[in-house]
């Protein structure tokens, strides 16, 4: 009985220091300033039409230029499976110049080319790639959905894993072939050409970071600090219960200066800073209970992260030293933050389209006027 | 099961919510796949969409028929200056793919007011509001 108070008073103990410390958090964040982003239409950009979907997230680069990945308008191959749709890489420059990264076109020794990342650096762009080295064409049966048997043919080759990497104009300049013992989902590029690369060991899911050499081959692998990465890369289900069964948890490579940011996106798991000597930085950004990092919006110079779960601003300015909140943001002209694509010399990139071109947004952040002194709180989403 | 002159519904899968939530055109339709059996001779998909709440909506959702095993079957698009952006890009089969991919990817589709909006995975439906535009005799 006695235990069982001690216990009661322990865990009444515990609670009150939590609710200080989540308390704590949201008010500091209420101490850091509310902005308001105001966009203003800049010319379309020539040479592309607006597409009806965009793929997150947005790249961008130190010079302001904006990745997007498009999916053309147009339906599927009609088939017994759904073929990914074809993704196309397409670059905004500040001036609206358009340039295109099309993989399929450039890599005519491949087959059955489908992304599964690209990393925009300063000097190069790389595709993370699945593909088939030669064309081995088989007929399959499968019934369809009106009872019939009907035949399609697949490219039933082997599929490896390559990079290829194109330089800034759109130009595809080299392609290699990957052979880790992971399977790697991100890549990213330092500036000396050292690659990044993270993944999951196909026998028990747990993450794998490793830089590569410029040929693809191992350098090494990195080990993050205990805690700061999920023991498996998969997740199960979706927060409604629904979906498929097993899916890999959304992940991104960012770049930050020379460096290059691994993010768990909507976890609570903490950045990871890796720079080319290969050292990790753990920035645990303060962030009150139940706000989570969404994404990272890439950003010339600080750290800017979209949340979710909050109701005091929808992106954050993160201090990357100490994690504190600098400012806060909400979007205005009906521009939704997931539609920012970076933040280049203190302004947001965003684009809207009209007349099936593509329009630049140029967001410029003021001090907001609204009444931004609700009650600290834990948000809830 | 529902039958509804003949025909016999089997199936009323929902896939895909709303794609165009927008201030300056409709509340959005909702797409539906049905799954249409007429004797033992005919059996047939078909992607329909409809106006969320059941209606006909504002004047720019426009509305048309199409035969599933030969009935004649209620579908809507919108029919305004976004109709390129919703109605020819994003098709029902992407639609269909995006629904199976985008738990662990996100997508901005164009909305009808020029921006670009999350796409929303689709929630289950558990009833399409009202079976009577379904039936073809509405529209004769």
């Amino acid at each position: 009985m006695r235990l069982a108070a001690v216990f009661s008073l322990l865990l009444t103990f515990l609670s009150a220091g939590y609710a200080q410390v989540t308390s704590g958090a949201a008010s500091k964040l209420q101490d850091a300033p509310l902005y308001r982003i105001s966009f203003e239409r800049r010319e379309p950009v020539s040479g592309i039409d607006a597409p009806p979907l965009f793929k997150l997230p947005f790249g961008c680069t130190r010079d302001g230029t904006a990745f997007i990945t498009m999916l053309p308008a147009g339906g599927l191959a009609q088939g017994p499976q759904f073929a990914p749709p074809p993704l196309l890489l397409v670059s905004v420059s500040p001036s609206g110049q358009a340039r295109t990264f099309p993989i399929d076109q450039s890599t005519e020794q491949l087959y059955n080319s489908r992304e599964l990342d690209h990393y925009p650096s300063d000097s190069t762009v790389v595709f993370l790639v699945e593909a088939a080295q030669e064309k081995k064409l088989t007929t399959r049966t499968y019934t369809s959905k009106d009872g019939n048997s009907q035949q399609y043919s697949d490219n039933s080759a082997e599929r490896h894993m390559y990079l290829l990497f194109f330089d800034r104009e759109g130009n595809h300049k080299r392609t290699l072939e990957l052979s880790t013992s992971f399977r790697p989902i991100r890549i990213g590029i330092f500036p000396s050409g050292t690659l990044l690369a993270y993944g999951y060991s196909e026998q028990d899911h747990a993450p794998k970071l490793a830089m590569l050499k410029q040929d693809g081959t191992l350098l090494r692998f990195l080990q993050p600090e205990e805690g700061s990465t999920p023991n498996s890369i998969f997740q199960t289900k979706d927060g409604s219960g629904k979906g498929p069964a097993v899916y890999v948890a959304p992940t991104e490579f960012v770049s930050f200066g020379d460096s290059i940011l691994l993010v768990h996106n909507k976890s609570t798991f903490p950045l990871l800073e890796v720079s080319e000597t290969g050292s990790i930085r753990v920035i645990r950004p303060h962030l009150p209970q139940g706000v989570r990092i969404d994404s990272l919006v890439p950003s010339d110079q600080d750290l800017y992260v979209r949340v979710m779960g909050s109701d005091l601003g929808s992106i954050y300015e993160i201090d990357a030293q100490s994690g504190r909140v600098r400012r806060r943001f909400e979007t205005g002209n009906d521009a939704i933050p997931a539609s920012i694509a970076c933040v280049h010399d203190g302004k947001f990139l965003s684009f809207d389209h009209g007349e099936g071109k593509l329009v630049p947004l140029v967001g410029t952040a003021d001090p907001s006027t609204k009444a931004d002194q609700a009650p600290p709180r834990a948000a809830s989403k | 099961m529902r039958y509804i002159s003949g025909l016999c519904i089997i199936s009323l899968v929902t896939m895909c919510a709303t794609f165009a939530s927008a201030q300056h055109c409709a509340e959005g339709l909702t797409v539906y796949e049905l799954e249409c059996r007429y004797s033992t001779t005919c059996r047939q998909t078909v992607d329909i969409n409809l106006p969320e709440g059941g209606g006909y909506g504002p004047d720019n959702i426009a509305c048309t028929s199409l035969s599933c095993c030969g009935q004649l079957i209620t579908t809507c698009y919108v029919n305004g200056p976004c109709q390129n952006a919703l109605r020819a890009g994003v098709t029902p089969e992407l639609r269909k793919y995006l629904s199976h991919i985008s738990l662990d990817s996100e997508f901005l589709l164009a909305s009808c007011n020029g921006h670009y909006e999350l796409f929303k995975r689709p929630s289950p439906a558990s009833e399409i509001h009202n079976l009577a535009i379904l039936d073809d005799r509405v529209l004769r």
